[in-house]
């Protein structure tokens, strides 16, 4: 459970890749919102007949839905990024982490060598990641770093 | 309410349940006298509250249509202290007998004692073990045959008065399950007192010790086997009242009135001294030496504990304000437990991350040491990662506003401050997403005020870089303030940053594989 060897030799697949729900290209923004509050997923990739055409998040919410409610019954085609940039499944984390780091983006569809989707990498999923090679240092800490004890007690 | 409580009798006190102690049973007794007994002191039901642990007697809150607490072995005491302190208005007693609480719970009971809870312990003392069938108990003189002993007990029993006297208790009594009158008195004066009182009540179990307490209750030996307390009395006894007790230096001795002893010869018994000698070396008259005293040993003031814990809880509150519960819960000193079923995996964590670091030990840490890149996403101060500073607007932004702000910075969330500055809310693109998309709001008028997540955790520079991990990994927190010292944000942590500082730390490690 070396961290340094884990993001180095470990891929993108390897990650929890599955925050992000799909939708067909012809589905109305209202419906497609909808289906991700429903999942509390902020991510969808807009499908055509099985293939990847577009993503769909939160930011674009942010950024194009708000405020203009006559975009809700429009298909998500209209709204969508389309031909998203994607990730090979073979990526180590390493470069994952560089890549995202890098760049704005917040979810990244991966893709096998055949194209095929296999999921969305997101920052969330990275960090669970880093923190499950460390359970006890991350998770058994105190809500807040004041109550850090200083010396072991007890037997 | 008044009403009803003047209105209370015995049948109001009798629950629905079977009673299943043996017939016979001196537990009956007592019950009974408890149900006479409480229609009289004026308390309503609901504020009465019965607490047991485990055995015959520990039965009784079934019995008892009341509130009751059927509770853990020993434990009742302890329980009942809880309950005492969360509610002061209750009238709590304590059932319990011999096994329960100077066997299994005797740490327990001697605490309670101590500490004056003002509530009433029934000590139901048969010298038995009853519900397991006839064990012999901590009360039960040596040389006891029981199936447990069958060559007869070789433990020194206690005295349950004296092992009372010696944990401090303000009230001590003793009364007999036969005797129905004095235990009326008993239970009486053991309600009125303020502070823990203690009751013992000697208890018939006709089934695995029959006859342990009749030289008490025998008509025809009772009087000349036990004498009754009565403050400011002289310690006299018998069926015709023509003996008593003297003292011979510190010895007691049995005197018969008449041929030059006088009534004032006799110890006259004070239960209100402070000193409890007096009330333990009357615990030490024991039969069949001596005649068995019955009443009240000793009955002293001392403060509550209920009440000066609650005074101390309003002082603090008025010197400190209402505390934080959330962060009282989590206060206490943490540490690792290593888990001693995965020796394997822990070897290897442990060859990267020196123990004392797990737990900050100053002595053992070697400041020089150069730190790893694992030890500095883990340990090193937030103050070393590169934080954008936070976009701050005030609450009364209206969410148009807000939408916009983002926009123009392309920013993943606003910090909502007060007019001093200091950190009140967050309000991310989460917000956004969760209550406002698909949602008809008019987002001019609509403020960030009510969307925000009010008072968001915060951390601060100094803090460690693994407490970002902790809390964006296990509640999910995409973006964490870092404020001052006096709530002000100074920069926003976020999933990217740690990403861009994982990235950097890594990238250029030689992988070990």
């Amino acid at each position: 459970m070396n961290l340094s060897s884990s993001l180095h030799n470990d891929t993108v697949k390897h990650v929890d890749l599955s925050f992000y729900v799909e939708v067909e290209k012809d589905h109305p923004v209202g419906r497609v919102i909808a289906k991700m509050q429903a999942s509390q997923r902020k991510c969808a990739l807009v499908m055509n007949r099985g293939k990847l055409v577009g993503i769909f998040t939160a930011h674009d919410i942010a950024r194009r839905v708000l405020g203009q409610t006559e975009v809700l019954c429009q298909p998500i085609e209209a709204t969508m990024t389309p031909d998203p940039l994607t990730l090979q499944s073979d990526l180590t984390l390493i470069e994952a982490i560089r890549f995202m780091g890098d760049n704005p983006h917040r979810y990244m569809p991966v893709v096998d060598a055949d194209g095929r989707v296999l999921g969305t990498l997101t920052h969330y999923a990275i960090i669970k990641y880093m923190s499950d090679h460390f359970p006890e240092e991350i998770y058994n800490l105190p809500p807040t770093p004041d109550h850090f004890a200083h010396a072991r007690d007890g037997a | 309410m008044a009403d009803v409580v003047e209105t209370l009798t015995r049948k109001d006190l009798v629950s629905d349940q079977e009673v299943r102690w043996c017939p016979g049973c001196g537990d009956y007794a007592i019950l009974a006298q408890m149900q006479r007994v409480l229609p009289e002191l004026g308390i309503a039901r609901e504020d009465m509250v019965f607490v047991s642990g485990i055995g015959c007697s520990s039965r009784f809150p079934y019995y008892m249509n009341t509130y009751g607490l059927h509770t853990i072995h020993g434990r009742a005491a302890t329980v009942a202290t809880g309950l005492k302190v969360a509610n002061p208005d209750l009238q709590v007693w304590v059932i319990t007998g011999d096994g329960d609480s100077l066997s299994i719970g005797g740490n327990h009971l001697l605490h309670v004692l101590r500490r004056n809870v003002n509530l009433n312990i029934l000590l139901f003392n048969n010298a038995i073990y009853g519900l397991t069938k006839g064990q012999y108990s901590p009360t039960s003189p040596p040389g006891t045959r029981t199936y447990s002993s069958p060559m007869g007990s070789v433990e020194q029993d206690f005295n349950a008065i004296s092992v009372a006297l010696a944990a401090e208790a303000t009230f001590v009594a003793r009364t007999v399950d036969r005797n129905t009158k004095h235990m009326a008195e008993i239970l009486k004066r053991a309600t009125e007192h303020r502070g823990t009182s203690f009751v013992e009540i000697y208890q018939n179990c006709n089934i695995y010790n029959d006859g342990a307490w009749f030289f008490a209750t025998q008509a025809d030996a009772k009087d000349d086997q036990t004498v009754l307390l009565e403050h400011d009395q002289p310690l006299i006894f018998g069926k015709d009242h023509d003996k008593g007790i003297r003292l011979k230096g510190l010895a007691p001795e049995v005197v018969s009135l008449g041929n030059g002893v006088r009534e004032s010869d006799l110890l006259t018994h004070d239960e209100t001294l402070d000193n409890p000698a007096h009330a333990y070396l009357l615990s030490r008259l024991t039969h069949p030496e001596y005649p068995v005293p019955l009443g009240v040993f000793r009955c002293v003031d001392r403060p509550i504990y209920e009440e000066q814990v609650s005074t101390q809880g309003r002082q603090a509150v008025e010197e400190r304000g209402p505390g934080d519960l959330y962060a009282l819960y989590h206060a206490a000193d943490t540490w690792i437990v290593p888990e001693g079923s995965d020796a394997e995996t822990l070897q290897e964590v442990h060859e990267e991350i020196p123990t004392s670091n797990i737990i900050p030990d100053i002595d053992e840490e070697d400041p020089r040491a150069p730190r790893t890149s694992l030890q500095q996403l883990l340990y090193d101060p937030i103050s070393s990662l590169d934080l954008p500073a936070p976009e701050c607007v005030s609450a009364d932004t209206s969410v148009a506003e807000a939408i916009q702000a983002m926009r123009a910075k392309n920013l993943g969330c606003l910090l909502v401050v007060d007019k001093r500055g200091r950190l009140r809310g967050i309000f991310a693109q989460g917000d956004l997403f969760e209550k406002v998309a698909g949602r008809d709001l008019d987002l001019h008028q609509t403020t960030v005020d009510g969307l925000m997540t009010r008072e968001p955790t915060a951390l601060k520079t100094s803090d460690p870089i693994g407490h970002l991990l902790h809390l964006m990994s296990l509640h999910g927190f995409r973006h964490i303030p870092i404020v001052d010292p006096d709530g002000r944000p100074v920069g926003l942590a976020s999933f990217k940053v740690m990403l861009q500082f994982t990235g950097g730390l890594f990238a250029n490690e030689i992988s070990p594989n």
